[in-house]
């Protein structure tokens, strides 16, 4: 008897499959989920066919039945029992095989091609089939020993039916039609195949592990203790280098039986008594037990040869885990420039993919004063370690792998984020979309969230690199969306020279009109807009070009604010194919106090990114930040200034060179100087007499005698008549 | 008009996602037939609702099991009858005993059924065990359909010899424009 071996390919790829549970075969059952399948008893199953059996089709037959015989890890065998006279589908103790050519159970006109009748008996886990009959009408429809492509093949046939015949159902995912992939599609039991298909005469392993399942040559079972208690080790993983053959879920009625769908996975789990079971499949291999935080432990296992019909080979294997030595993860967060300890909550999660890793962090503390961290861990286990620091400094993450006896140290020299990401859209979770375009656009930021911190205060936004920039987004909140604080919170920012993008798709329509939206943003709600699409005001620094679609984002884009300009803004998107139809989003600066503002109708998450659309509106945004205020607008005598004032210095942090922006309103004697941290001048850029105008004046980061400064904080400080004003900037190496 | 109760639409919805997602199981294979085929080769053709069942041995041998389907028959499409008429099937259940005929329609009092009956030896079957089996529901825009029952059976269209997909052997149609067509080829006989 030839006996099947499981390709090496196929198990390759079963393993690939079984990182994930893989559905596949069927078996049938009753109600309560028992299989029909035939006690041991009565295999060999034996069949029988017809004396009218035309002879060229017993070859054919009995191949098709063989297939299943040569299965190692099944004990499952048919035997072929000669002809009968017996010529219907009756309870007869009889498993007919007729190939009815003269049509005795067909009545003429019939278009039915062949049935099986199976008898069952039993209920509960005594459900067992006790005789199979397959009947085909071959007057009509005779089939073809030859592989003809104009008839059914009568050898995959017959291995598909003595598949059902078996216990086994069609293979496939449980509940759908058939179609669910190549590897299926080949397999003897698959649910359709066409005329003159003969591949269905050799098994598949998914047919292999189907009748395994039911008549298992091979069943390892054992238990695991923890070692250090000797406690039963409920729901750990045994992974294994093949898989197992499993069925799983609730029987599924369909018309008059039911089914269950059978599944591979690498990985049996105890149960809670710390006991497993698994039908083999593979005669020969590796098992390990694995949980995290313990020793993994791997024993071979090795089957002998399949023994007889009902002869099922358990072998015993138990396993007692030690937990991992325990070893130290420790760190310090601080500022890259200035070393000084950042508070941070620091957060460990398990990477391992093994049982017992809980969800969510392994730990959630806070560094000390100091800005530091450290915590006891089991050794070899993988970590990420995800620091949150207080602002404005990014979340960053450092991954630890194998972690060693000696422990580890996991440091962070962190620099201040380029962006405060403000969150306000309440509990939805739409700060993805922005996290992922800053990333793709390298910026770093910091994440405030407004449900859990409040309205970020005027020292927060001076914390961040100058000019901060500032992104407060809004997501579905349509109920005073920008409350009054937060609208003062931003007139302040603004005040202060600040960058902002605010956007939000009720922003306009569902916040209390305020001097934010009057005399900052120029603009109030117009209308709902319910079109996709939104298209980029032709010659705009951020527009210019873009066709911006608000189907395929976050998809939460169903009430879009109409923005009309009533102030000093200019429209740089309008919503509309053709012919604007509204302004979808606005600009708007101020040069005597250096702020800036680009304000979205609609929430930047619902911008279909897939053609990076999303990632270069908001790049646009952010370059026209950098753009010093007032250009383009000249220094013409019905635009002077009429107040003093000093910028923030463009770059900052900067190295070699920044630019230092101020105005004055009238003839002055100027003093512009650079000073240290010790209030110590260092160097004087500007001392003279200078007429009204703006000024922009470039400091190359070297004192008075030439020599670069140190990377550090330095205040720049303009004295012009009565007007004295301070700023900070930082140098970087 | 009749408004159904979004309990009843959703139920009417699991019925027809029932029958176009059970997994097909073991082998009843059946040539497939055209609409004016089905209807000259049936006796009867019925709209009704199912009245009853009941598996009885065949004989006192207890060799083989038969369910008689007793339908309230609200229409008679083709030929005539009383108001109940009892079909039979190959199959059933007795006791802990089942005679399992893979892909037999499995019926249940209350089912809404259009039914193609032929008579052999004196008593009515559905034609070719399940061919002759249209399901009736109502869709979510409340429009009545049928849906040939034809769940676990593998359909053969001899004309190319290829296997029908689920989704074409079990299309729905209305219920008014199948009715149409039958009764446009009942009377053309």
């Amino acid at each position: 008897m030839r006996k099947y071996k499981l390709p090496i390919l196929a198990a390759v790829a079963m393993l690939f499959a079984a990182s994930t549970i893989l559905f596949a075969y069927s078996v049938f059952t009753n109600e309560t989920g028992y299989a029909r399948r035939y006690q041991d008893s009565d295999i060999p199953f034996v069949y029988m066919l017809n004396n009218i059996t035309p002879a060229d089709y017993v070859p054919a037959i009995d191949a098709g039945t063989q297939v299943w015989e040569d299965v190692p890890s099944s004990y499952w065998e048919f035997e072929n029992g000669g002809f009968t006279s017996a010529s219907t589908d009756e309870r007869d103790g009889i498993n007919l095989i007729f190939f009815d050519i003269q049509g005795v159970n067909f009545t003429p006109g019939t278009n039915t091609i062949a049935y099986s009748r199976t008898w069952t008996s039993g209920t509960g886990s005594a459900y067992h089939a006790v005789e199979s009959d397959l009947v085909w009408n071959a007057r009509d429809y005779p089939p073809s020993t030859t592989g003809a492509l104009n008839q059914q093949d009568l050898q995959s046939v017959i291995a598909h039916e003595v598949g059902h015949h078996l216990g086994l159902g069609h293979s496939g995912p449980a509940g759908s039609p058939p179609g669910v992939g190549p590897l299926i599609l080949q397999a003897t039991m698959y649910g359709t195949s066409a005329n003159g298909d003969t591949l269905k005469r050799s098994l598949h392993w998914d047919d292999i592990a189907g009748v395994s399942y039911i008549y298992p040559s091979w069943i390892l079972q054992g238990n695991v203790t923890d070692g250090s208690t000797g406690l039963p080790f409920a729901n750990i993983g045994l992974v294994s280098d093949t898989v197992f053959a499993s069925i799983a879920g609730d029987p599924i009625f369909g018309n008059n039986r039911y089914q269950r769908p059978g599944y591979y996975v690498d990985t049996v789990y105890t149960a809670s008594d710390g006991s497993y079971q698994a039908t083999i499949l593979q005669q020969q291999f590796n098992l390990t037990a694995v949980y995290f935080g313990y020793e993994s432990q791997t024993q071979a296992v090795a089957f002998n040869p399949a023994g007889g019909i009902g002869q099922t080979e358990v072998i015993n294997l138990d396993f007692q885990l030690l937990p991992n030595p325990m070893a130290t993860l420790s760190g310090t967060v601080i500022d890259s420039i200035s070393g000084a300890p950042i508070s941070a909550r620091v957060e460990i999660f398990a990477t391992n993919n093994k049982p017992g890793i809980p969800p969510g962090a392994l730990v959630d503390t806070t560094t000390d004063a100091g800005g530091n961290y450290q915590i006891s861990l089991p050794t070899v286990e993988n970590y990420r370690v995800v620091i949150t620091p207080e602002a404005p400094y990014p979340a960053v993450s450092m991954a630890v792998e194998n972690l060693p006896q000696g422990g580890a140290i996991a440091n962070f020299a962190l620099n201040p984020a380029d962006i405060l990401l403000v969150d306000d859209d309440n509990t939805t979770d739409y700060e993805s979309y922005y996290e992922e375009a800053l990333t793709e656009s390298g910026l770093s930021y910091h994440k405030w969230r407004v449900s859990e911190e409040g309205v970020p205060s005027q020292p927060i936004y001076d914390l961040f690199p100058q000019p901060c920039k500032t992104i407060w987004f809004t997501g579905d909140a349509n109920s005073d969306v920008l409350s009054a604080n937060e609208q003062q919170s931003l007139v302040t920012f603004l005040d202060d020279g600040g960058r902002l993008l605010l956007t939000g798709q009720n922003v306009a329509e569902n916040s209390t009109a305020g001097v934010l939206f009057t005399d900052y943003l120029g603009v109030s709600f117009n209308q709902n807009m319910t079109g996709p699409i939104v298209r980029g005001v032709a010659g705009d620094p951020i527009g210019n070009g873009l066709l911006v679609s608000t189907v395929g984002g976050a998809g939460n884009q169903l009430s879009k604010d109409d923005l009309a300009i009533t102030g000093s803004s200019t429209a740089i998107l309008t919503y509309g194919t053709g012919a604007p139809l509204g302004n979808a989003g606005v600009r708007a600066e101020d040069y005597q106090s250096n702020w800036k503002a680009v304000f979205l109708g609609f929430g930047l998450e619902g911008v279909n990114n897939s053609q990076g659309i999303r990632d270069q509106l908001l790049q646009r945004t952010l370059a026209w930040f950098d753009v010093p205020t007032g250009i383009g607008d000249g220094n013409s005598a019905a635009n002077l200034p009429d107040k003093y004032s000093l910028q923030q210095n463009y770059p900052n942090p900067f190295n070699p060179t920044t630019s230092i922006n101020y105005q004055l309103p009238m003839l002055s004697r100027v003093e512009l100087a650079i000073y240290n941290v010790l209030g110590q001048k260092i160097r004087t850029l500007v001392s003279k007499k200078q007429t009204a105008g703006r000024y922009s004046v470039d400091w190359n980061g070297r004192d008075d005698a030439g020599i670069v400064v140190p990377s550090g904080i330095y205040l720049y400080r303009l004295n012009a008549e009565t007007f004295v004003e301070s700023r900070k900037m930082v140098v970087i190496k | 008009m009749n408004i159904l109760t979004t309990t009843k639409q959703i139920a009417i919805i699991a019925v027809v996602l029932l029958l176009f997602t059970a997994q097909r199981g073991s082998s009843l294979t059946l040539a497939k037939a055209s609409v004016e085929e089905l209807t000259t080769e049936s006796t009867l053709i019925i709209k009704g609702v199912v009245h009853s069942t009941e598996s009885q041995w065949e004989d006192a041998n207890h060799r083989a099991i038969n369910t008689y389907v007793t339908v309230d028959v609200s229409r008679y499409i083709k030929g005539a009858g009383e108001s109940q008429i009892v079909f039979k099937q190959k199959g059933g259940q007795i006791g802990d005993t089942s005679d399992i005929i893979s892909g037999t329609p499995y019926f249940r009092k209350g089912d809404e059924v259009l039914l193609f009956l032929v008579e052999s030896n004196g008593v009515y079957e559905i034609h070719s065990f399940a061919l002759g089996c249209f399901r009736i529901f109502t869709d979510t825009k409340f429009n009545e359909q049928v849906i040939n029952d034809l769940r676990n059976v593998d359909v053969i269209d001899p004309a190319t010899g290829k296997r029908v997909s689920p989704q074409d052997a079990m299309k729905p149609f209305s219920l008014d424009a199948f009715i149409g067509e039958v009764k446009s080829h009942v009377s053309s006989k």
